[in-house]
C-alpha cells in the first residue's frame, strides 16, 4: 500500500525539474546561441493514471524549446513562480494526507 | 535531479554576471589610462557566457537520451578594439605627431552591459529564492504543523 500516490511523487519530481531547467534558462540569458529548455511531465501523469506503472521509471525528460528559441526573462519568472506555487499546493496535500494517517494511529485523540 | 543542483546552476549564473558587472567598472575606471611611452595601450575585457557541459558522471547517470544541466561559465577575452587618438601636444603622454593614445572603450556599451549584468544577477537571485522556498516547503513534510 502506498500513502502517498506514486503520481503525486512523479508530480514532485517533476516540478524540481522543471524548477531546475527554469534556473538553467535564466543563468544562460546573456548566453550567445543557447536554446531555452522545458520540462514536460504530465503526460507522465496521465500514464500513471492509467496503470501503465512499469515503463515511467526515466521518461522524465528535459527537451529543448521547440517554440522559444530566445528565452525570455518575463516567461521564466511565471513559470517559476507557477512551479513554486504548484510544489507547495502539492506538498499541502502530502501533509494533509499524513495528518489524516495520524489521526487513524492515534485513535481519532489528538 | 535534486535541489541542490538548481542552486548551482543559480550560482553559476550569479558568479558570471558578477564578473560580468566587474569588468564593465574595470573598463570604465581605465577608459581615459592614456598610453605612455613603452606601455601598451588598455584593451577592454570582454566578458562571454557559454552552457557548461555536462560531465561524464551525470551523462552516465542520466544515460536516457534527455538534456543535461550544468549552468553557464564565463569566457573572459580582451576586446581587439583600435584605440582612440586624440590630438593634444601640450599632453605629457603625446605622441611625435602630437598624438595621445586613448583606449577605445566604448563607455555607453559598458553602462549597458553593467545593467544588464545587475539585472541578469537579480533574475538568478529569484531563481534561487524560489528553489529554496521550495526545498524549505518539502523539509515540511510530515511535520507537526502539516
Amino acid at each position: 500500500m502506498n500513502v502517498i500516490s506514486p503520481i503525486v511523487m512523479t508530480a514532485l519530481d517533476g516540478l524540481v525539474l522543471r524548477q531546475q531547467a527554469t534556473a538553467h534558462n535564466i543563468a544562460n540569458l546573456n548566453t550567445p546561441n543557447y536554446r531555452p529548455i522545458q520540462v514536460n511531465f504530465e503526460s507522465v501523469l496521465t500514464e500513471l493514471a492509467k496503470g501503465n506503472h512499469a515503463e515511467i521509471t526515466q521518461t522524465l525528460g528535459v527537451t529543448p524549446n521547440k517554440e522559444n528559441l530566445k528565452s525570455a526573462l518575463s516567461h521564466e519568472i511565471s513559470v517559476l513562480a507557477e512551479t513554486n506555487l504548484q510544489y507547495q499546493a502539492l506538498i499541502k496535500g502530502v501533509n494533509k494526507q499524513l495528518s489524516l494517517l495520524q489521526m487513524a494511529i492515534s485513535e481519532g485523540r489528538r | 535531479m535534486s535541489l541542490w543542483q538548481s542552486f548551482a546552476i543559480s550560482r553559476s549564473g550569479m558568479d558570471v554576471e558578477q564578473l560580468r558587472a566587474e569588468y564593465a567598472a574595470y573598463n570604465i575606471a581605465n577608459a581615459n589610462a592614456v598610453q605612455t611611452s613603452g606601455t601598451k595601450v588598455f584593451k577592454p575585457i570582454r566578458v562571454t557566457s557559454r552552457t557548461v557541459a555536462p560531465t561524464f558522471d551525470q551523462v552516465l547517470a542520466n544515460s536516457g537520451g534527455t538534456q543535461q544541466m550544468g549552468g553557464v561559465r564565463a569566457i573572459v577575452s580582451e576586446a581587439n578594439v583600435q584605440p582612440r587618438k586624440v590630438l593634444d601636444p601640450s599632453h605629457p603622454s603625446a605622441d611625435k605627431q602630437g598624438y595621445v593614445t586613448y583606449p577605445g572603450v566604448n563607455v555607453l556599451d559598458e553602462m549597458f552591459s553593467l545593467t544588464m549584468a545587475v539585472r541578469a544577477y537579480e533574475a538568478n537571485v529569484t531563481a534561487f529564492n524560489s528553489a529554496r522556498s521550495m526545498m524549505q516547503k518539502a523539509l515540511e513534510i510530515g511535520g507537526r504543523n502539516g
